[in-house]
């Protein structure tokens, strides 16, 4: 029996090409997706714990310090159980009243606290200066041990004008990045003493300014030979000769 | 005159490259794609990548400075209490500025923010908005003592080699003198480039080895770019590190080896990988396993020229041999650095019990999956690059026991054995250059787990680095059989393979791509 026949090899490698340009922009959609820059004065911690059971909601008003507001990086640990059990991010003014961005997650679903969660939203333009309010909402059917969100929590609220030594980098932390969160209510009973982990992240106008303020990131901490514009010719000479290779490959 | 002899041997070899290297017919133009396009991705990792950021990079780094200085820091341990109450209290796991570094290093991995690099994934650096980071300018402008602080200092040792340093850092301690009037981080990115050109012959002599092993001009270079691309080896050669200049001796050495499975000996061969060898060893320990693979590549043509393959299973001589070579040179060797293999052989299987389910861990970091970030897609790839690994394995087992077998076939199966039967000679050298690697460093591994009470060194995929071209080779023998088993004829399987090959090359680009802007990228600078 012929298995394998010489017949349409030029068809194939096409075909092969075709699902590699695909996955290529798969990639590149992943890497956009992940590209926003998170803002250097928050700074994320395992704090204290605190567990979201079935019905639960939290509130956290959070101030923004530049333009271009895109996505929001919270520490998550524990799991969805199953279809019936829903996590929702809310993005909402400084009242938590008008929604202005939601992402919903439903059925089996983990979380790691090694890594933030990413909330992405479209891009809001004009956010410099303005507070903003995270909402999460978690709605499961039973409760139990295991279906449980936790997230994070600190007391950077309290702390105007603190100086992170971190690095030998001194820095002055804004005052009230952060209020203190609530639990399920808008009373002031409900408000709690400390505040959730959290970290803005912004994106700026274009692809081509985004890619800039990357290039900006890259240069730092690097020779002369490694910054801005020759960054930009090295990045530049390896994408076209990415290209010339898979041609060359291609129709060897 | 020895000497002399010596250099002329090594000389003549080397132009001996560069002349197979021009015959190189009408491909000589992508195989200079191929390796420029590896050296400007290696150049854009080394630069994606922070300082002190690469596997033990510190240290090596701090070893080229140690060597390139003039004031040498003790380093025997005088007063150990005071040695082990500094190791307890002061040096921070995630700070390599508290670490026995020169004060430059420790200032730079300060000023330039490293415990970042060490700490928790979300732990991201202070940017500025200025192509210069936080307080970069005024500190390239300053001029920092290169002397250790802390004796002894923090070095990577060669317990083989002159002073227990090996010549990696030595040569790289001269690049570090003659850039010494310029600010760290332009002779450290220096340094990493040195690798990543280091990086463009090995694959060079890689592209000769496929060549060598029998493939054609199409499926070397399709393995070179297969090779070029996958991740973990990329990674690894954009590191200031000695495992470039083993990489690179190794795969000088196999390529001889090759040849010498090919062509016989010659006086000229002998010396060539006796040199090559023996600098692998002055390199790393790691090298040792060069001299097993020396002494079969001895038996092996011994055994050709006795004509002993008319002994019909012939084969097993020469491995019995090996093994046994293998086996006293492990003792010699143990004895000389004072590991009691007899006390210790009860551990050996405790060390196994724990050491071997540990092997896909190994496996998926030697190719490249880093594993950062809550997706699994790097891990996907692996998956299914596992999956056409273990087909090649069958077409391996399948080619070994037609080779074994009296058997007399017709048709395929026939074709399908004498294609082993061609190679088989190859596929042993290269299955005894794994095996030997693979012994070698589970020794080491085991000597330390013996030491320490638990694994400590572990076996992370880098140390199979050395063998990529290796392990390519013959999962590519594999490839060809099963294909050979599935096509019509000799020639419909080699256009199949190169389709296959380039099936394989778009996924490790793929991959390689996902890996660099999907996981490090995001974790340093998003």
């Amino acid at each position: 029996m012929k298995v394998f026949s010489s017949r349409n090899f030029n068809k194939i490698k096409l075909f092969l090409l075709f699902v590699f340009v695909l996955a290529t922009l798969a990639v590149g959609l992943t890497f956009w997706r992940q590209f926003s820059f998170p803002d250097s004065d928050y700074k994320l911690e395992k704090g204290r714990r605190v567990e979201l059971g079935g019905g639960d909601r939290v509130e956290q008003v959070f101030w923004v310090s530049q333009d271009g507001l895109a996505a929001l990086e919270i520490l998550l640990s524990g799991m969805l159980e199953n279809e019936n059990t829903k996590l929702e991010f809310f993005l909402k003014d400084r009242n938590c009243q008008q929604v202005l961005a939601k992402r919903e997650i439903k059925g089996k679903r983990s979380f790691n606290s090694k890594y933030p969660y990413l909330f992405n939203f479209p891009r809001i333009k004009h956010s410099k200066n303005r507070y903003f309010c995270l909402e999460i909402e978690f709605t499961s059917e039973k409760s139990s041990k295991k279906n449980k969100i936790r997230f994070f929590v600190n007391n950077w609220f309290k702390g105007d004008n603190q100086r992170d030594e971190q690095n030998g980098v001194e820095r002055k932390v804004k005052e009230r990045l952060l209020k203190p969160y609530i639990l399920n209510g808008s009373s002031e009973k409900n408000k709690k003493k400390h505040s959730i982990f959290l970290r803005p992240r912004y994106r700026k106008v274009g692809i081509w300014r985004n890619i800039d303020e990357l290039n900006k990131r890259m240069s730092q901490y690097k020779p002369w030979f490694l910054k801005g514009k020759f960054l930009y010719l090295l990045t530049g000479v390896m994408f076209v000769l990415l290209v010339v290779e898979v041609g060359l490959l291609l129709f060897l | 005159m020895v000497i002399i002899e010596i250099i002329i041997v090594f000389w003549k070899n080397i132009c001996e490259v560069f002349v197979m290297f021009m015959k190189i017919g009408k491909y000589r133009l992508v195989l200079v794609v191929i390796i420029l396009s590896f050296l400007t991705r290696g150049f854009f990792l080394a630069t994606v990548f922070p300082i002190f950021k690469g596997q033990d990079e510190s240290r090596h780094y701090n070893t080229v400075q140690y060597l390139a200085g003039a004031d040498k820091c003790e380093r025997t341990l005088k007063n150990k209490e005071e040695f082990d109450l500094y190791l307890k209290n002061e040096q921070k796991k995630d700070d390599l500025s508290t670490y026995r570094y020169s004060e430059e290093i420790k200032a730079t991995a300060k000023n330039s923010q490293s415990t970042v690099i060490r700490g928790k994934y979300y732990e991201k650096f202070l940017f500025t908005d200025d192509l210069d980071g936080m307080g970069e300018r005024e500190f390239k402008k300053r001029s920092f003592s290169k002397r250790q602080a802390v004796c002894p200092p923090d070095l990577a040792t060669n317990f083989l080699a002159k002073d227990h340093l090996g010549i990696y850092h030595r040569a790289m301690a001269k690049v570090e003198q003659l850039l010494g009037q310029q600010n760290i981080f332009v002779r450290y990115y220096a340094l990493r480039f040195l690798s990543v050109v280091l990086g463009c012959f090995i694959l060079l002599f890689f592209y000769l080895m496929f060549r060598e092993v029998g493939f054609s001009e199409k499926i070397s270079l399709l393995l070179t770019a297969i090779v070029s691309f996958q991740p973990g080896f990329d990674i690894y050669l954009t590191n200031i590190n000695y495992d470039v200049f083993l990489i690179f001796f190794w795969a000088i050495f196999i390529w001889e080896g090759l040849r010498v499975v090919k062509y016989g000996w010659s006086l000229k061969r002998i010396l060539f990988l006796l040199i090559v060898g023996f600098l692998g060893i002055l390199t790393k320990p790691t090298a040792l396993a060069l001299i097993p693979v020396f002494v079969y590549l001895l038996i092996q043509t011994w055994f050709t020229r006795a004509s002993v393959k008319k002994l019909g299973k012939g084969w097993i001589l020469p491995v019995s041999a090996i093994v046994l070579f293998g086996v006293g040179l492990t003792f010699f060797v143990s004895g000389k650095i004072g590991f009691d293999i007899k006390k210790n052989f009860s551990s050996l299987f405790l060390y196994l019990s724990k050491s071997l389910p540990k092997i896909d861990g190994s496996s998926r970091s030697y190719w490249g999956l880093i594993g950062w970030g809550q997706s699994n897609i790097s891990l996907y790839f692996v998956w299914l690059i596992w999956l056409l690994e273990w087909l090649a394995w069958g077409g391996l087992l399948v080619f070994a026991r037609l080779v074994l077998t009296k058997q007399k076939f017709s048709g395929k199966l026939n074709l399908v054995k004498d294609y082993a039967k061609a190679k088989w000679k190859i596929f042993l050298f290269l299955l005894v250059t794994i095996l030997s690697l693979q012994v070698t460093v589970r020794w080491a591994d085991w000597r330390v787990f013996v030491y320490g009470g638990k694994l400590l060194l572990g076996t992370p995929g880098r140390y199979w680095l050395p063998n990529m071209a290796v392990h390519f080779a013959l999962l590519a023998l594999g490839w060809q059989t099963v294909l050979l088993l599935l096509s019509q004829n000799k020639s419909e399987a080699k256009k199949w393979l190169e389709i296959f090959l380039l099936g394989l090359f778009f996924l490790l680009a793929v991959y390689w791509s996902y890996e660099v802007f999907a996981v490090i990228i995001p974790r340093f600078y998003f």
